[in-house]
């Protein structure tokens, strides 16, 4: 399980969260610095002051910088994406895949897999700035799920994508659920909430409310 | 070992690759920065040079009384030169005074018949010491006959001297500072245009350390090649320069090429010191706790 115990995220927002495995919520949040300090906590390029931040039954927040078989169990995807610009495709997934510890061979082997999955084979040699928006977003994807994670992040993974790719995408995500996968959809698109109904949390205000 | 070394330069070879013809007009441009803040270097070191030579010529010249001995002369400069405001002094017989009179007015006087006296030129600290200097010398008149000051050259040399001074604050301020900052904005430029990507990588996982290393690499070998080369060159036109310059006139003395060396050296050194180091404090990136 992903678990906030007391975390405090900017001296004013104590966050006590929990995501399990097979499990499908949203999170709101009010303010978008808080938003982001939470992605960040979640990859550690923040710490939390007070408070501990557990991943797969592991405390994340003491553990060493490099923790690679924690930051496995994670797949996060941004709503900026994240993109390496001067490496390709295939080089972004496998440095993606070295820094979680998986040798050169192994990255190979999981890129090859999740891209042919994601019907992005033919592309696996571009640049980033060769994929059009809905291609973006499936690498994006393609990348979090990559070192086969436990749990999914996913911020705002929508924006940008018409209705019948956002349906399809849910799909995959409701199914991916279904197999042991936990997802947490960060959003405040009301749209979204009310077309695909899920457990919300909402991020702010001191504490996270399950509504 | 080796691994690590062949990621580095594998991730070397991708970023420079992938930005070659940015890396390329960033060594252009700092070369001619360099080439230029070693120019105005060069000026203002010359100013200041041909300053200091100006500040020997604050003189005033002591005739001493009667036909004092060697040993008298000698006790009465080691007196003037206990003074703090004197820098040192030249003592001339009135034989030599007579025969450079002499040769001044193209005659010959009769041996014998020297009306002249002894006297010292004694160089002093600057115009404003002027009085204080005379006070002193007022106490030594039973030695002292006579005490020749050129008020109105002294004064005229005290407004070049403030002049040059001045000029050198100011294009200190306005040249030297300036060609400074844009080196600097440069460095920090080739490091800054990539936070896309150093942020990606940070956010995938990586440590900041080693995300940051290749990039801070490439910039200080940019920044020093183009700091030597800038330098050299610059070096290469003051010799040219110099030449040329002493056959049009020969009164002012220009820095020689190996003193100009030595101070692009330096500067080079402090620069290259300073510079990457005060970039790294300013460069922030998210996940400075790792």
């Amino acid at each position: 399980m992903v678990k906030f115990v007391n975390v405090n995220l900017n001296g004013k927002t104590e966050v006590n969260l929990e995501l399990n495995k097979c499990e499908f919520s949203y999170l709101s949040y009010k303010d978008k610095n808080e938003k982001n300090l939470f992605l960040q906590m979640l990859t550690k390029v923040a710490l939390p002051k007070k408070g501990t931040i557990i991943i797969g039954g592991e405390d994340f927040t003491s553990s060493k910088a490099g923790c690679k078989i924690i930051i496995r169990k994670l797949g996060i995807t941004y709503d900026d994406y994240k993109f390496i610009s001067y490496k390709t495709i295939m080089e972004n997934l496998q440095y993606y895949l070295n820094l979680r510890d998986y040798t050169d061979k192994e990255a190979s082997k999981l890129s090859l897999e999740v891209l042919e999955f994601f019907d992005l084979t033919h592309k696996k040699d571009e640049f980033l700035e060769n994929l059009t928006q809905e291609e973006k977003h499936y690498f994006s994807l393609a990348r979090a799920l990559s070192s086969e994670p436990s749990y999914l992040v996913m911020d705002d993974f929508h924006r940008g994508l018409d209705d019948q790719t956002i349906k399809k995408v849910f799909l995959l995500l409701e199914e991916l659920c279904k197999n042991g996968l936990g997802i947490m959809y960060i959003t405040n698109d009301v749209t979204i909430l009310e077309k695909y109904p899920k457990d919300l949390n909402i991020l702010g205000e001191g504490v996270i409310k399950n509504v | 070992m080796f691994k690590w070394l062949k990621s580095f330069l594998n991730e070397l070879d991708e970023i420079i690759d992938r930005d070659f013809r940015c890396y390329r007009m960033n060594f252009f441009t700092l070369i001619s920065a360099f080439i230029v803040l070693n120019a105005v270097g060069g000026v203002i070191l010359n100013l200041h040079q041909n300053t200091e030579n100006l500040k020997d010529n604050y003189k005033v010249r002591v005739y001493l009384k009667g036909n004092p001995d060697e040993k008298s002369i000698n006790e009465f400069e080691g007196k003037l030169l206990e003074l703090p405001e004197v820098r040192h002094m030249k003592y001339e017989s009135k034989e030599v005074e007579l025969r450079e009179l002499e040769d001044d007015l193209g005659i010959r006087l009769p041996k014998g018949n020297n009306p002249l006296s002894d006297s010292i030129s004694i160089t002093f600290d600057g115009y404003d010491k002027l009085e204080l200097l005379r006070q002193n010398l007022d106490k030594e008149d039973n030695f002292i006959k006579e005490v020749y000051v050129d008020n109105e050259q002294l004064q005229n040399l005290n407004k070049r001297i403030a002049k040059n001074q001045t000029f050198i604050r100011y294009f200190f301020l306005g040249a030297f500072l300036p060609v400074v900052l844009i080196i600097f904005n440069l460095l920090h430029t080739n490091i800054v245009k990539h936070s896309r990507d150093i942020s990606s990588k940070i956010y995938m996982g990586d440590n900041k350390k080693n995300v940051l290393k290749p990039y801070y690499f490439i910039s200080d070998a940019i920044f020093t090649g183009a700091a030597f080369t800038g330098t050299l060159i610059f070096l290469n036109f003051y010799e040219v320069f110099r030449k040329e310059f002493i056959n049009y006139d020969r009164d002012y003395i220009l820095s020689s090429t190996e003193q100009m060396l030595v101070l692009a050296l330096v500067t080079i050194l402090v620069i290259i010191c300073v510079f990457p180091f005060v970039s790294r404090k300013i460069y922030r990136v998210k996940g400075d706790n790792q």
